[in-house]
């Protein structure tokens, strides 16, 4: 069985989120269900537009550098934050939530990602996020 | 026209948050916690210096971070910040921390361009540290 995280590596049409000139800062991009830090259950944490500093608008520059757009970018950050492998609470009001994302190949290989969330600890609001291309694998997708 | 200025709260501030460390926690792919620990924020590098600019003053903020053999400088210019620069704001929006809004930011920064590569993907060299442009401006509230 694929691990929770995976993510097929098919090529998906970026579905604008709306966060154009005119849009407020605190104009709703997305909500998260995320895994809540050494407790049971989950909280909700927020993607707003945001400005130059946190949401949408910061970590857009991060999405063209990930792979499959905007649909799979907000994928990820969905399957970080439900299912992270690692969650470190920080002194900067932050959280570091990373997980591993699979990218497969047809072709019979796969590369593995780490997908990385940073929300504020006290409300949920998704600061930045993006992924670090990691180490190539020459076998199929586990 | 001078060059801008950082408040001189940035350095103490950024520096306390760049040496912190805090307990993480692991989880298994069947979401069970596995392990918790302490973890730098630094992750695997070193910082060996976080200083203003000896010639340029307040204007650029000098960090310097060692990891696995390479040495990055991160130069940071206040001119980048003209908003945030005094450190002396804290927006409830994004910043809900002990600490002002560049102090926050620039760490966030930082950890984004730096801290969570890998040393041997950036390798030695000097990375300009800056923010996305901000394209909330004409009309955002």
């Amino acid at each position: 069985m694929a691990p929770a995280w995976y993510v097929a590596s098919v090529p998906v049409i970026a579905t604008a989120p709306g966060c154009g000139k005119g849009a407020n800062v605190r104009k709703v991009v997305a909500r998260y269900k995320a895994r809540k830090y050494r407790a049971a259950g989950y909280r909700t944490d927020t993607l707003y537009c945001g400005n130059s500093s946190y949401g949408y608008r910061h970590l857009e520059p991060h999405i063209a550098q990930y792979f499959g757009g905007w649909a799979n970018f907000t994928f990820s950050m969905a399957q970080t934050l439900k299912a992270p492998a690692r969650v470190v609470p920080q002194n900067n009001g932050n959280y570091l939530e990373s997980a591993p994302i699979y990218q497969c190949f047809f072709a019979g290989y796969y590369i593995i990602w780490t997908f990385f969330v940073v929300p504020q600890i006290s409300s949920g609001t998704i600061v930045t996020a993006y992924g670090r291309e990691g180490r190539r694998v020459n076998q199929s997708c586990p | 026209m001078g060059r801008m200025e950082f408040g001189p709260s940035v350095v103490p501030e950024l520096r306390e948050i760049l040496l912190s460390t805090s307990e993480a926690a692991f989880y298994g792919p069947d979401g069970r916690l596995t392990e918790t620990r302490e973890v730098p924020f630094l992750e695997e590098w070193h910082l060996t210096r976080l200083d203003f600019d000896p010639d340029l003053g307040r204007s650029r903020i000098i960090c310097v971070l060692t990891g696995a053999g390479e040495e990055v400088t991160a130069l940071i210019d206040a001119d980048d910040f003209p908003n945030l620069r005094d450190n002396t704001s804290k927006s409830a929006g994004w910043n809900a921390s002990a600490y002002h809004d560049l102090a926050v930011h620039l760490s966030v920064l930082i950890q984004e361009q730096i801290l969570t590569w890998d040393p041997a993907d950036i390798g030695s060299g000097e990375i300009h540290i800056r923010r996305p442009a901000d394209r909330a401006k004409p009309a955002a509230r």
